[in-house]
């Protein structure tokens, strides 16, 4: 299956004539199982699978597979991986129609002539994936080249690049000069130990890293959490998981032969054995700490265990908090519920110079977009089934860059449409019509009044897509500003069933004289009916408001009124124990929430094109809690230098050198972060000599300093050349480019009501 | 609605005077009982239900989030749609695990693989089920590891998850997961159930006692039915003061009138309902929080004055939670809601 995979995109199509030849050519995959100690036989298991041949055989397999699931090996070394648990079939099958799927968006492709007059070979590849409709969309049409990647060019790049310079020791078309290049390889590779891969989910870090790796031909060794292995002899019934993951790494670190062989003409022609390169996407239970401890001591002594044979790990890890998701509950990353990568790996491996991380950022409304759009002809065969564009968009819109829910919403979408026979169809253009209604959309501002998109269709899709979308939020929040009352002007347009609903209710007693003042006529938010529809939880709603609040008040009266409420809701639903998981506590915060803000808006709300903002809170809390981290670090490495610099005096004996006095110390945190740092840090880049750690230097600069921590390494080395260093910078200034593109894009995605004007959409190409 | 009850047990009450003991002095708990098996007999909720339904007709279950206050349906609708896509083979398709099961990280790793990987013979395009429910107390651990075998497994085993709050998940979870939303039962859909099953059962009721029900079960359609069951069991008629005495809970009506003196600033009066509640040997919580429930209700409280009254109460079930349960907390409670209708100069000396 590899190499057929592989063959897809060589000069010889997959058709099933050629294939054959193709794979003869390349030999049986490579393939073998890391059982427990042998890695020998069990690469006869292997060699048996049929290598593609024609479909029939291929669908067989497949059914086979789906029957039964995929062994459980403590590791296993699939050559190409598309991904461990895919059916063979699928992934060299998908291979050519994705040919055809850019072919239909008029995108020249070196395979593309070759599909054109193969169309039975298209049909082929549609029959051939029906047989696995038990697939997940998200699996089954999972990208297989680098075209389709949906993450940003950039990010692949870097991560092609460490993988190149981690395997061959210099960057990707840089032609090695010299003899200084041996040496010289083995420094950088040293250095190139672990590439963490981190994002937020649906990202597309796995699927990204398996399309580099297979289009770089390299062995990905992953290590799995299996089943516990029962021995025979019962003698040792169990090893903790972090036992077989460090027996994994020291046992998997050393590629077997070939690459100590593989010299300067590494790059030119592709050795023999392929690369191999360790996967770790599950990582160890780390909350509890002596596996903790295990895990990173594991790490740290793979990475100090050079030698030119071994090959380096690529660490997945999705991150949990930095996606900015409006529903995350930041009260619970707190008490540390979801840990972050620093504290999983330890800094001591993170800021090391081993690791490198690429950072892998939610995806951009556009290019959801667009990969949504490659699945679409291949998943749906008839025009006429797929649901319209606009529906893509809406669904990218409102996935918050998770790719993975995106696919699932459109596969869940696509079914339904396809279910939807006459009988069906009115029924639900009833429910959906009364649904409309019963909505009372006024939302004139709203991200979606830009699609041209039809009622029915977003009320299907609202059915289909209800996560916690970003769009209801909008809804609920211009619910509460725009504080409509019965006694508003042209109200009554607006909804009558509503309005004539409030209108009967019965009027409340009035207030004392006394209170005259805050006699307010009836809302329209029928609250006991509008708590349920908010799709945050109480104190992300909470956060959301008090963001936007001020911009809809006209005195600063009515804002402090407002704050006092949110201020009891904010003690209401302090973090303690007894009071937080009572869902009165809830309750009580959400009422005073709303009819806090309410009661303190102006009444009729002004309209001047206020916009709804996204809370600072989540990128101030992040910034936070990073720099309390840094502040940390920096504090201990100055009492270690401290201490070992008096250690060094009381054995010396004599006055400290000149060149080498000795500093440091305890030193309060607040004076490191306002006085220390700030001061070493100009001292340092004037001298050009470091004097302090590279992960604490951020701390004090604008993240577009010139001092890098590439830089700094390679300088205080002093052993690595002085391209190479250059190049280091050059790519380091690309990715700052690169970065504040992005941010803007995931920034404003969420906010920004005019997000999906026409051009974002089509400026991918 | 009767064709799921004989669907289900195939007893209709033939006798409607049948009471609450059975011959065999034995009687299941009426929630099983008239726990639904097909999705249209699924009460409220009706978009996620439609959805539902879509997937079961289609078969290719995504794995799925069901997340919503406790007493909805979330277990009910699972079950209902596996039996749905697996027929007969819902014994051998199905593994439920609940937060009572030890449901560690070894469980995620053996009992959830071997079920996994296990052969079963399903209908066409097909999978197995793995219920997890309550999954928001799945430690983030055994989350991460679920996260995994929920990858590995696709294939063959889908994953629905029941939880009381989505964010408890952690988020490659729910990533992965169609996330489909519960909310409260409407009063009219839990009235609507608890008469079929009164008409079952043959329970005696009258309307104002439905409607106790209804207000002590808020929206909780497993509560309703428990209350119900109780009240005709140990009563033999389900009246207010039934439910009330069986629920133990203030009657509202009582408290009602307590809100209406404060409102007028009548604080004796306000007090002595107070008392009187408080020598019932109800206890603070219990008062507060039908309190709460009750002001929260009441259309005829004006804007103004129902935020000030839930601020105060929330204020005094804070103190209460606390550890100060008494009666002066109370006093003072209604104190604080009398002064807010007394106009200032009243209350200067």
């Amino acid at each position: 299956m590899p190499g057929d995979a592989r063959s897809s995109k060589g000069p010889s199509p997959s058709s099933p004539s050629s294939s054959s030849k193709t794979v003869s050519k390349m030999g049986p995959p490579p393939a073998k199982k890391m059982g427990s100690l042998s890695s020998i036989q069990a690469k006869l298991n292997f060699s048996a699978r049929p290598s593609t041949g024609s479909t029939t055989i291929q669908t067989k397999n497949a059914e086979d597979r789906k029957k039964m699931p995929p062994p459980t090996l403590t590791a296993k070394a699939v050559p190409v991986v598309p991904s461990s648990s895919r059916a063979p079939n699928i992934s060299s099958k998908s291979a050519p129609s994705l040919g055809a799927s850019t072919k239909d968006k008029g995108r020249a492709n070196d395979n593309l002539e070759i599909m054109d007059d193969e169309d039975e070979a298209f049909e082929a590849t549609i029959k051939a994936l029906d047989s696995t409709s038990g697939m997940m969309w998200a699996d089954r049409y999972a990208p297989t080249n680098e075209v389709d990647l949906a993450p940003g060019k950039a990010r692949l790049k870097k991560v092609k690049g460490w993988l190149h310079e981690a395997l061959y020791g210099h960057p990707p078309n840089t032609a090695p000069q010299g003899e200084s290049l041996e040496r010289l390889r083995d420094k950088v590779r040293k250095y190139r130990r672990i590439l963490l891969l981190t994002g937020p989910a649906g990202a597309g870090k796995t699927t990204s890293f398996r399309v580099i790796a297979q289009e770089m031909g390299l062995d990905v060794v992953e290590w799995n959490e299996a089943i516990e292995e029962r021995s025979l002899g019962g003698g040792f019934d169990r090893e903790s998981p972090v036992y077989k993951l460090t027996s994994f790494l020291s046992r998997n670190s050393f590629t077997p032969l070939a690459m100590t062989q593989s010299s300067s003409q590494a790059s030119s022609s592709r050795p023999k054995a392929r690369p191999r390169i360790l996967l770790l996407s599950s990582i160890p239970n780390v909350s509890h700490l002596p596996t903790k401890e295990a895990f990173q001591a594991a790490l740290l002594s793979f990475c100090q265990s050079y030698t030119s044979s071994s090959c380096p790990l690529v660490i997945i890890y999705s991150s949990v908090g930095s996606s900015g998701r409006a529903e995350e509950s930041w009260m619970d990353r707190e008490r540390g519920s979801t840990d972050g990568i620093t504290e999983i790996l330890g800094k001591d491996m993170r800021d090391g110079p081993w690791s490198t991380e690429v950072d892998f950022l939610p995806l951009a409304p556009s290019f959801a977009v667009r990969a949504l759009n490659r699945i679409l002809p291949l998943a749906v065969k008839s025009p006429s089934d797929r649901p319209p564009a606009s529906a893509l968009q809406l669904i990218a819109l409102t996935c918050n860059g998770d790719l993975r829910s995106a696919v699932n919403s459109l596969q869940l979408l696509c079914s339904r449409v396809a279910k939807q026979d006459g009988r069906k169809r009115k029924r639900d253009d009833e429910e959906l019509n009364s649904k409309s209604k019963a909505k009372g959309r006024g939302s004139q501002g709203g991200k979606g009044a830009k699609l041209d998109l039809s009622d029915q269709l977003r009320a299907v899709l609202d059915v289909v897509s209800r996560k916690e979308q970003s769009l209801n939020l909008f809804h609920s929040l211009g619910k509460i500003f725009y504080n409509k009352r019965v006694t508003d002007p042209g109200i009554e347009e607006e909804d009558r069933e509503l309005y004539s609903f409030v209108r009967a209710m019965p009027e409340p007693d009035g207030l004392p004289s006394h209170l005259k003042d805050f006699e307010r006529s009836r809302s329209m938010v029928q609250i006991e009916a509008f708590i349920p529809t908010i799709p945050v939880d109480t104190s992300s709603f909470a956060l959301w408001v008090h963001q936007s609040l001020p911009a809809y008040c006209t005195d600063v009266d009515q804002v402090g009124a407002a704050l006092d409420d949110l201020c009891s809701a904010d003690v209401m639903r302090t973090e303690e124990d007894i009071w937080q998981s009572s869902t009165h506590a809830i309750a009580y915060a959400l009422h005073l929430t709303i009819r806090g803000v309410q009661m303190a808006l102006p009444s009729p709300v002004p309209r001047n094109r206020q916009k709804i903002v996204k809370p600072q809170f989540f990128e101030s809390y992040r910034l936070s809690r990073i720099n309390t981290d840094k502040l940390n670090y920096g504090a201990a490495y100055l009492t270690k230098k401290a201490i070992a610099a008096s250690a060094k005096l009381a054995g010396a004996g004599g006055a400290p050198s000149v060149d080498d006095p000795p500093w440091g110390g305890m030193i309060p945190k607040d004076v490191i972060a306002t006085e220390m740092l700030p001061m070493m840090i100009k001292i340092q880049s004037a001298s050009k000599t470091p004097l302090l750690p590279s992960a604490v230097q951020s701390l004090a600069m604008p993240p577009y300093a010139m001092l890098t921590m590439g830089e700094i390494e390679l300088r205080a080395n002093e052993d690595i050349s002085q391209e190479l260093s250059e190049l280091a910078v050059g790519e380091e200034e690309s990715e700052v480019v690169d970065t504040s593109v992005w941010v803007d894009e995931s920034d404003n995605a969420p906010q920004e009501d005019d997000a999906l004007a026409g051009d974002d959409i089509e400026n991918w190409d | 609605m009767s064709t799921m009850a004989s669907s289900s047990k195939g007893k209709m009450p033939a006798a409607p005077t049948v009471k609450h003991a059975d011959a065999e002095g034995y009687e299941m708990p009426w929630v099983e009982k008239y726990r639904p098996i097909l999705l249209s007999d699924i009460v409220g909720n009706s978009e996620t239900v439609e959805r539902l339904k879509v997937i079961a007709e289609d078969g290719n279950v995504p794995h799925i989030i069901l997340s919503g206050m406790p007493g909805i349906g979330k277990t009910t609708s699972i079950h209902c749609l596996a039996h749905a896509l697996l027929g007969d083979a819902y014994k051998e398709g199905v593994l439920e695990l609940n937060a009572s099961d030890e449901r560690g990280i070894d469980v995620v790793r053996n009992k959830i693989k071997s079920f996994a990987q296990r052969k079963v013979t399903l209908p066409a395009g097909r999978h197995k089920i793995i219920i997890l429910d309550e999954a928001d107390s799945m430690t983030s651990g055994a989350q991460q590891a679920l996260r995994r075998t929920m990858e590995i497994y696709s294939n063959t085993t889908r994953f629905a998850l029941a939880c009381n709050m989505s964010n408890k998940i952690i988020e490659p979870i729910q990533s992965r997961c169609a996330i489909l939303r519960y909310t409260k039962l409407k009063d009219a859909e839990v009235l609507k159930r608890l008469k079929e099953i009164c008409e079952m059962e043959g329970v005696k009721s009258s309307d104002e006692g439905l409607a106790a029900l209804i207000f002590t079960a808020e929206g909780d359609m497993r509560q309703a039915i428990n209350n119900l069951q109780s009240t005709w069991s140990g009563f033999g008629f389900v009246s207010p003061e039934n439910v009330f005495k069986i629920c133990d809970q203030p009657h509202p009506l009582v408290v009602q009138t307590m809100i209406k003196h404060c409102q007028k600033g009548e604080i004796d009066q306000a007090l002595a309902r107070i008392d009187a509640l408080w020598d019932q040997g109800y206890s603070a919580v219990d008062i507060v929080v039908t309190v709460f429930r009750v002001v929260k209700g009441m259309e005829e409280l004006p804007e103004y004055t129902k935020l000030e009254f839930i601020r105060e109460i929330g204020w005094t079930h804070m103190r209460i939670l606390e550890g100060v349960g008494t009666l002066v907390q109370l006093g003072a409670m209604i104190a604080r809601l009398c002064r807010m209708s007394i106009p200032p100069e009243m209350l200067k000396l």
